[in-house]
């Protein structure tokens, strides 16, 4: 039956519509949910409404998780790019004994169990005083979040010409000069991508959250979760699509500046 | 790393002057210290719990100085020791640390606990206390185990919980010996959790080899539709997602109403809180990254070899099987290993859509650390998730090797 | 200059965080959901009112271990937290938490047995119950022996899955009276005759980890009976469900403990608010919204008979009833939950 190279694509063709079937499920099944009129998360829903969009943007639990969610993501993303970025360019462009160890103690809270760094962030920040507080939150989110900012600019500095930056210098540009000329809008996508990827993984976050913030500074996530455990409501299908939306406007955004600056570049050769 | 055209580097470096690689070095140091300070000190510090002794040894120096010369097959030992613990239970009450030594001792001998707190009552005047009212609250001091774990505190280090977290323990005479099967847990649950990554990675493999070659057939307006919905999952809430498992495969989910509607079961199927749905929740999430692997892999090969490999009519499979695959290995790889990395530390979602015996190594390092307060246990545990991970990670490094060479 | 303003608006930010808050405060920690909001609306708003002190409350899982780091390092987040009796008894020997001011101390008679400690009063009085959905089920279970019993009432039990309650449970349905199940799993053999009875239990059960997948389990059918914390039955009963507990079959009653943290930042609005709280009338606002009791025997004089009724210390459900044994618990918990799971992975 297989040596039908037609029969063959189709069945690929099917196989790959079951799987975003499958991958997107989970996030179309939020969208009625999130709009029932009935307190229980089952399917079908009893009536419509936007109830829970209501309970989200008034009732003080949530709006205070949001607007933390919010800072938290973009303290961390701030910090996390600002690091990354000088981080990635000088382990792009030196050369110094250790680098790949440098990079691999960079990226260890990319791989490393979630809890495992729960635990760790906890003793630490409890160690300077600074536990339960947003700051905490901040640093700690900074720290998951660099090594994402890290790769996305090593591999966009990987396309640079640097005989860019030489042709700066000649041309009596100072090093900050040509970094912000000519660099920075440059490696801009790196930047970018890496930053909102940064944001989502701060935004998103959810363990390291449970364990060193207390509840006036409890992020979204955290409290979703503390929804998922105890008392199930449809607010946290609302608080989700709220989620979703968010990441989907960042998503839409940056693509946008993308486009923009390849087109930018196009235009200027 | 970055691009190294040696001749290009010279000149460079000779007109930016020789501290050019320091100041580089300088830019990577700020992430660097921070990097080590916040996560790689204090990771070390909790693994290091995992033979950390130092609050046996702390508190119970006199009881282990009489005990130097005692061993378990004199049995009992003398009044000296007696009165040793006597002024040590003493001392610990003194400092408040009685009720943790109490809790170190009880997690190594169970039952042990009480007894100490209420030894802490006798212990005013030390040197008058009996061996009979010693033995009185703690009983256990008259066999030779507790004796034995008292005299571990003359070291600073424990190799105790790294025995027990892969069900070992140490007998009479010292010999490491294997724990009652009715106490052994743990090696089930390193199994456990290598299991389900390893199946998580396979089935991840399977499903994404048709999407991704679909993804790299397709023509420009698809080819970036297809891609976004991949895509799209990986930029929402892992949370969200398990969410909303949960609420899809429940008893009377959309997945049970569908089959009963069609008559396929007669009553709903026990979906959720199973190890089949933590698969189904685990491998939705991870998915995506599989398929950008192989995809990455896949779109730098070139079209005509794709289409001499995949139009070989009856022996296509073999085509696939010893011509493409090779090919598409290091995306395999590669996807592998990250899946397979991120899988062995699960924790949110065999929580939340798992069973008990479903929960992995991960979910039991939280559970020691937050709720026993067994911190040895705890470190001893993420001792065996962190090297798993190594593992993982000297595995791939080896297999990337052997793939660069041939 | 885009990246100048992206650097003060960071720096503002961090500011501001560290900006500390001036007002009257204190942090309670509950064990969250709709036990946060009964005690919230019942207790500690109107608390507010009274004192002018905020509550901002927390919830947790009753993770002693955060307390412990935040003594040792000097961080200390909580002011006053509920915790399991027996993290008590293991906190209070550590030096985790402050003494009860003496004057309530002093009325200690005045309290139901285990409800009162030098370091804590209770916060909640809960109980693991038999419960089956009346909807479902017209001829229900009305002892341990028939939720074993499985031709008589035949589909799923839903247990939860640890050694503690179901010990218990499996020792009653074996034929002990709920008072002389500690001595018998004292005794030697004792713990082994509990696991024989699950043993003939384990193909038909579920096992829960929340409460809330128990219930869950339950009104979608995947099992016909559980045990469940009572509080949560009638919460749903509240919305209309239908559940049966059976009280009759014998049930377990704990106690949860308020504790003020050693050291704790707000320790004087802390120890107002166990003052405040030491006052039976307003004990009693905890109850009156949900099916947990609390310490002062003087409660149940401001509380309906149908609010009474529901509470597991109720004079109509008492008989019923025995405590679970803390003492057992803190020594032998690790050793039994260790064993449970082995059983469990068998």
């Amino acid at each position: 039956m297989f040596f039908w190279p037609n029969l063959r694509r189709r069945l690929a063709f099917l196989h790959t519509l079951v799987i975003l079937a499958f991958l997107l499920a989970p996030l179309v099944i939020m969208v009625p949910i999130s709009l029932t009129s009935g307190t229980m998360l089952t399917l079908p829903v009893p009536g419509w409404s936007l109830h829970w969009y209501e309970v989200i943007f008034t009732d003080s639990r949530w709006t205070v998780a949001l607007v933390n969610s919010l800072i938290v993501g973009v303290a961390a993303t701030a910090l996390a790019t600002a690091l990354g970025t000088l981080a990635a360019i000088g382990l792009s462009w030196g050369r110094f004994p250790g680098q790949q160890t440098m990079l691999a103690i960079i990226s260890l809270p990319l791989v490393l169990p979630i809890v495992i760094l729960g635990v760790a962030c906890f003793s630490f920040y409890a160690s300077v005083g600074l536990i339960g507080s947003r700051l905490s939150l901040i640093l700690a989110h900074a720290g998951l979040a660099a090594p994402v900012v890290v790769t996305t600019v090593l591999a966009s500095l990987k396309g640079f010409d640097r005989n860019l930056m030489r042709a700066g210098a000649s041309l009596g540009a100072g090093p900050l000069m040509s970094f912000r000329r000519i660099l920075v809008p440059l490696v801009a996508p790196g930047i970018l991508t890496g930053a909102l990827i940064a944001f989502l993984v701060s935004f998103d976050e959810v363990v390291i959250a449970s364990f060193i913030t207390s509840t006036e500074h409890r992020t979204l996530p955290r409290q979703i979760f503390s929804g998922v455990r105890e008392s199930i409501s449809p607010a946290i299908a609302a608080a989700a699509i709220v989620l979703v939306l968010i990441s989907g406007i960042l998503l839409a955004f940056t693509s946008y500046i993308e486009r923009r600056a390849r087109a930018h570049k196009a235009g200027g050769k | 790393m970055g691009n190294r055209a040696p001749g290009n580097r010279r000149s460079v470096f000779s007109r930016l002057g020789a501290n050019r690689d320091l100041r580089l070095f300088l830019l990577v140091l700020p992430l660097l210290a921070f990097v080590v300070v916040t996560v790689m000190i204090p990771v070390g510090q909790f693994l290091y719990r995992a033979v950390d002794n130092d609050l046996l040894a702390e508190n119970l120096k006199l009881t282990a100085a009489s005990l130097a010369d005692w061993s378990p097959d004199q049995g009992v030992p003398g009044e000296a020791s007696f009165r040793a613990l006597a002024h040590d239970i003493r001392n610990a009450r003194e400092a408040g640390t009685l009720g943790q030594v109490a809790q170190a001792l009880n997690q190594q001998i169970t039952g042990v606990r009480n007894g100490f707190i209420k030894a802490a009552m006798l212990v005013d005047e030390p040197d008058a206390v009996t061996v009979e009212d010693l033995t009185r609250v703690i009983p256990a001091l008259g066999e030779v185990p507790l004796w034995s774990l008292l005299k571990s505190a003359q070291s600073r280090w424990t190799d105790f919980y790294l025995l027990q977290s892969i069900d070992l323990e140490r007998d009479q005479a010292g010999a490491i010996v294997n724990v009652p099967a009715d106490r052994a847990i743990f090696r089930d649950i390193i199994w456990r959790t290598i299991a389900i990554s390893v199946n998580v990675t396979l089935i991840c493999i399977l499903l994404s080899l048709p999407v991704a070659h679909v993804l790299a057939n397709a023509r420009p307006p698809w080819s970036g539709i297809l891609l976004a919905l991949v895509l799209f999952p990986l930029w929402t809430s892992l949370l969200v997602r398990t969410v909303s498992w949960i609420i899809i495969l429940q008893g009377e989910g959309p997945v049970n109403a569908t089959l009963l509607f069609l008559g396929l079961i007669e009553e709903p199927l026990r979906l959720v809180y199973t190890r089949g749905s933590l698969y189904i929740a685990m491998v939705q999430v991870l998915l995506p990254l599989m398929i950008l692997s192989i995809l990455s892999v896949l779109l730098k090969l070139p079209k005509e070899l794709l289409r001499a490999a995949t139009s070989l009519g009856a022996n296509w499979w073999q085509g696939y099987w010893r011509v493409l695959l090779p090919l598409l290995s290091p995306g395999i790889l590669t996807g592998s290993a990250i899946v397979f990395v991120f899988a062995l530390g699960y924790y949110i979602t065999p929580t939340l859509i798992g069973g008990p015996r479903d929960q992995m190594l991960s979910s039991y390092v939280a559970q020691f650390t937050n709720k026993t307060l067994n911190w040895g246990l705890a470190g001893a545990l993420a001792v065996q998730l962190m090297a798993l991970l190594l593992i993982a990670g000297l595995g791939w490094a080896a297999f990337r090797r052997l793939g660069r060479r041939s | 200059m885009k990246s100048r303003i992206v650097t003060a608006a960071a720096l503002a930010l961090i500011a501001a965080t560290a900006s500390a808050q001036a007002e009257e405060s204190m942090t309670a920690v509950g064990w969250g959901g709709s036990w946060n909001e009964a005690y919230d609306k019942g207790v500690f708003q109107p608390f507010t009112a009274e004192s002018g002190i905020k509550v901002n409350l927390d919830e947790w899982g009753g993770e002693i271990a955060k307390l412990r780091t935040q003594i040792e390092s000097n961080a200390i987040v909580y002011d006053f937290v509920s915790v399991e009796a027996p993290a008590l008894e293991i906190g209070c020997a550590e030096g985790l938490f402050e003494k009860l001011p003496d004057a309530v101390y002093a009325e200690k008679d005045s309290y139901l047995p285990g409800t009162i400690h030098p370091c804590g009063m209770a916060s909640d009085t809960w109980a693991t119950v038999m419960v089956y959905d009346g909807a479902k089920l017209k001829d229900g279970p009305k002892s341990w022996a028939d939720f074993w019993d499985v031709e008589k009432i035949p589909g799923k039990r839903g247990m939860l899955g640890q050694a503690q309650y179901t010990l218990e449970n499996a020792l009653m349905a074996d034929g002990v009276a709920p008072g002389e199940v500690y001595d018998v799993l004292r005794s030697e053999g004792g713990v082994d005759r509990a696991f024989a009875a699950l043993d003939r239990i384990k193909p038909h059960v579920v096992w829960w980890t929340s409460s809330t997948n128990a219930l869950q389990n339950l009104s979608a059918g995947e099992v016909v009976m559980t045990d469940l914390y009572n509080a949560r039955v009638t919460a749903e009963n509240e919305k209309g469900s239908n559940y049966v507990i059976v009280w009759e079959a014998g049930f377990f009653y704990g106690t949860d403990m308020w504790a003020i943290v050693k050291g704790a930042p707000n320790r004087d609005n802390a120890v107002k608010f166990v003052e405040f709280f030491a006052k039976p009338e307003n004990q009693a606002g905890f109850p009156k919204l949900y099916a947990y009791g609390v310490g002062h025997k003087d409660v149940e004089k401001h509380l309906t008979a149908e609010q009474l009724e529901r509470l597991p210390t109720s004079a109509k459900n008492l008989p019923y009833a025995a405590v679970y044994d803390t003492d057992y618990w803190a020594e032998n918990k690790e050793a039994l939950e260790q064993r449970f799971q082995a059983w469990l992975a068998q």
